[in-house]
């Protein structure tokens, strides 16, 4: 997948996932929603690691590895990725 | 703690530079019923929320509203971005220009700066949840006359999204004012 293509496959099952806690937040007994809910969140790890691989950290304060050069500096902002 | 994540909620393009668009546009982010209010309403409320899944709501829809802000912060700042000081009077922008130039400010549509006032924390649930609820619909027709407002394909669909986002924010915490009435076992006489 290009970078583009993994960033917006990452923004889909984020939002997802978003709906989901929504849900379970008013819903914390339907077990097929929390099921639903981690096989979300695995496939957001895998995503999140292809896209920190081809651009480089998503969060800081050690959430995200840094690779051996430090690029937070240097990766662009949200508000100036041209979609 | 909140960690910052370095994207957006969802893809925010723009075909062309608009200034009275941003200048309409920028009410969601510092205007009464927008973005920032939203999530300063939420993430406010919930030291003092009594039911357990209301509180966790609070906090969930809060830190969306805070992504939120970013998608309407990056929308103005594409609007906005190469637009010459005489193309920024020519569009009622002249006296940001002379306060902020290009910056983004936290103002209503008319450039009335952000008040905590715009906000409430009465500290019982139901009169808190029922201000949620009064919020993300107000915070929704905004969006619906934003729309109404641009014929730039790129902006509607953000805007459509975040309007969407509104509805479901609005019907969870009606679930939510149900459960907390339930839990009161309230008596509702009209």
């Amino acid at each position: 997948m290009g970078q583009h293509n993994v960033l917006h496959r990452l923004q889909q099952v984020q939002f997802a996932l978003i709906e989901l806690q929504f849900y379970l937040d008013m819903n914390p007994d339907d077990q097929r929603a929390v099921q639903q809910y981690n096989c979300l969140s695995d496939e957001l790890h895998h995503l999140k690691h292809e896209y920190e691989a081809a651009c480089g950290p998503l969060m800081q304060f050690g959430f995200s590895n840094s690779p051996n050069r430090w690029v937070w500096t240097s990766t662009p902002w949200p508000w100036e990725i041209e979609y | 703690m909140w960690i910052y994540e370095k994207k957006l909620e969802i893809p925010v393009r723009v075909s062309k530079c608009d200034l009275q668009m941003a200048k309409f546009l920028i009410t969601q982010y510092g205007g009464p019923d927008g973005e920032l209010s939203a999530a300063l309403r939420y993430l406010n409320q919930r030291y003092t929320m009594p039911n357990e899944r209301a509180k966790a709501l609070l906090t969930d829809i809060g830190t969306e509203e805070l992504g939120h802000l970013e998608v309407i912060a990056t929308l103005v700042h594409k609007l906005v971005k190469g637009a010459t000081p005489q193309e920024m009077r020519d569009a009622g922008l002249g006296s940001h220009y002379a306060d902020h130039d290009r910056a983004l400010f936290y103002t209503d549509a008319s450039g009335v700066p952000w008040t905590a006032a715009y906000i409430q924390a009465k500290g019982d649930p139901i009169a808190d949840l029922a201000e949620d609820i009064a919020a993300e619909e107000k915070a929704r027709a905004t969006y619906q006359w934003l729309i109404n407002l641009t014929d730039d394909p790129d902006v509607i669909e953000v805007l459509k999204f975040l309007r969407e986002r509104e509805i479901v924010h609005s019907q969870r915490f009606r679930e939510a004012l149900f459960i907390v009435e339930e839990q009161y076992n309230t008596r509702k006489y009209f």
